[in-house]
């Protein structure tokens, strides 16, 4: 199984008071640090002031673990004020792992320090670094998402899958009203079935991945709200089917309400969405999942998968059509 | 010639209306009813949010037993009386009109009871009165289209509850909050999407049963 890449889990202590020297515990996750040994490197990096500060020394404990001293730099603090820096490391087989806020760093005397200078004084140590990636295939590590974010492969198909045969189905549905014919009716349902089932999967996925890392199997959110009033309205459909028996008049109405139920979904999923604050990516102001997918390893599996999982919902949706054709030959014999 | 055969098909609609004068005092009935009973269980001045939210589904169910009876009372033999006289447009679009006026009333009632045994704490009257427009528009539209879906599938009013909620959903999500904002006086700018919002649902709605409705009403 690929790995996911290297990361900072935790560091100890969380707070530091200027020029200080702090003896900071490093845990990462997934990384090689024995392996790595004297190669590596770690340093404060303070984004605003555009300041990096070396680690004096770094002794490393196991694979997991190091612990390094850092000088925090004197930099201009008002009392009760406060700047977050992060944390990063830097060896052969890992790259660069950081944690980001990871230090808080205060001032507890009440005179303000004069800003250093010149950020280079201290940053000699990022200058002979070759390698800034992970040298093995991995999975971007995102906190929050760790592990879970294989799950991108399985949630995001599903609804793009669910989208094409949806639309299969509407398709069909002005089909069948513009020529009668009961063929393209059969396709129409079955469509709309093949499109509810791969909806479920979606929203049984997307719960499981709300769980990990909004923690709740199901949230109130836009996005899930509008997927679920969506099947609902499918469900609907399938029961409005039941309901009439002669098969024309069952036809053409299922097409009429299949058009409706059509423009529901685009509302629920599409627009609504767009109007509304989500907590899903790329959505109310949360980065678009490419942010985390930094050297396109992800992609190179989503897109296959996109494309495999559409396909295996055709494969589905014809084996039904088939099967319900035959059921009908048979039924007329 | 589209305009004619509307006004007379909701001629008659006034007219059946008028000689089924149980229909509506069944109506006037529920929703007087309904909003005692809201009366009795909470017996002061209730907060904006269930003060609202109690009100839109007071309306909804006085819409499903207002509407739902717009096809489904009609016998296949008059249906197709009907469909020899006019055009399927001209019927959707007269049940449309007729039903919004019928919706408008009973929010005018109901709105009056509800003030009368509940206390107005609507700040925004002039706002609050478009959203009841705005919501019966939206109920009037949906309902009839699917009282028209309903009709042919075997008359069942469980079925028309079914069909229309989840297509409800949007319009009355949008409706509640818009006319929470009118009891909170709240600034036009701040309503003016869920204005843009309830309109463009009714178009869209409109232009669906426009296009649509030709298609169940024909070779019955």
């Amino acid at each position: 199984m690929v790995p996911l890449g290297s990361g900072i889990v935790a560091v100890n202590p969380k707070v530091a008071s200027v020029s200080d020297t702090i003896s900071v515990d490093i845990k990462g996750y997934n990384t090689h640090f024995q392996e790595a040994g004297s190669s590596i490197k770690a340093w404060l990096k303070i984004d605003t002031l555009k300041l990096i500060s070396c680690a004096t020394s770094v002794s490393v404990a196991n694979d997991q673990s190091i612990t390094a001293k850092f000088h925090v730099p004197s930099i201009k603090l008002s009392k009760n004020d406060y700047l977050f820096a992060d944390v990063v490391v830097n060896d052969s087989k890992d790259g660069n792992v950081m944690l980001d806020e990871a230090i808080r760093i205060t001032n507890k005397s009440d005179d303000t320090l004069a800003a250093m200078s010149s950020s280079a004084a201290s940053s000699n140590c990022i200058d002979d670094i070759k390698n800034t990636k992970a040298t093995y295939l991995h999975f971007p590590y995102r906190s929050i998402l760790y592990e879970s974010i294989r799950n991108l492969y399985f949630h995001v198909p599903m609804w793009f899958t669910m989208m094409l045969i949806i639309t299969i189905s509407l398709v069909y549905s002005i089909k069948y009203l513009r020529t009668f014919n009961l063929n393209d009716d059969i396709i129409a349902v079955e469509a709309s079935k093949v499109g509810i089932f791969f909806g479920v999967l979606g929203l049984i996925t997307g719960s499981i991945w709300a769980r990990f890392t909004w923690g709740a199997w199901w949230v109130n959110d836009v996005k899930v709200n509008g997927a679920a009033v969506t099947l609902l309205i499918y469900f609907a459909y399938l029961i409005l089917r039941n309901s009439i028996d002669d098969e024309q008049k069952r036809a053409r109405i299922a097409a009429v309400y299949s058009i409706i139920a059509f423009t529901m979904l685009v509302l629920f999923l599409i627009i609504f969405p767009r109007m509304n604050d989500s907590l899903h990516p790329g959505n109310g102001g949360n980065p678009g999942f490419n942010k985390y997918d930094l050297d396109s390893s992800m992609r190179m599996v989503f897109y296959p998968a996109v494309i495999g999982w559409c396909l295996l919902g055709m494969w589905i949706l014809n084996i039904r059509i088939r099967m319900n054709r035959i059921t009908k030959y048979f039924f007329e014999k | 010639m589209l305009l004619k055969e509307v006004k007379s098909l909701i001629k008659k609609e006034v007219a059946l209306e008028i000689r089924q004068k149980y229909a509506f005092g069944g109506l006037l009935l529920y929703v007087i009813s309904t909003v005692f009973i809201c009366y009795l269980s909470f017996k002061r001045v209730i907060e904006p949010p269930v003060y609202v939210a109690l009100f839109w589904i007071i309306m909804l169910f006085a819409a499903i037993n207002a509407i739902a009876k717009s096809f489904l009372s009609e016998s296949r033999g008059l249906q197709l009386y009907f469909y020899s006289l006019a055009s399927p447009e001209a019927v959707i679009l007269s049940k449309i009109i007729y039903n919004l006026v019928l919706m408008l009333l009973l929010s005018l009632i109901n709105l009056f009871f509800y003030i009368l045994f509940l206390g107005n704490i609507i700040q925004d009257m002039p706002m609050f009165l478009l959203s009841l427009i705005l919501g019966s528009f939206g109920f009037s539209s949906v309902m009839s289209m699917v009282s028209a879906i309903a009709s042919k599938a075997n008359h069942n009013v469980t079925l028309m509850a079914i069909l229309s909620f989840p297509i409800l959903i949007p319009l009355i999500m949008t409706v509640i909050r818009f006319s929470k904002n009118a009891i909170d006086g709240l600034d036009f700018s701040v309503n003016y999407q869920y204005i843009v919002m309830l309109v463009g649902l009714n178009v869209i709605v409109i232009a669906l049963a426009y296009i649509l409705f030709p298609y169940l009403w024909r070779n019955e």
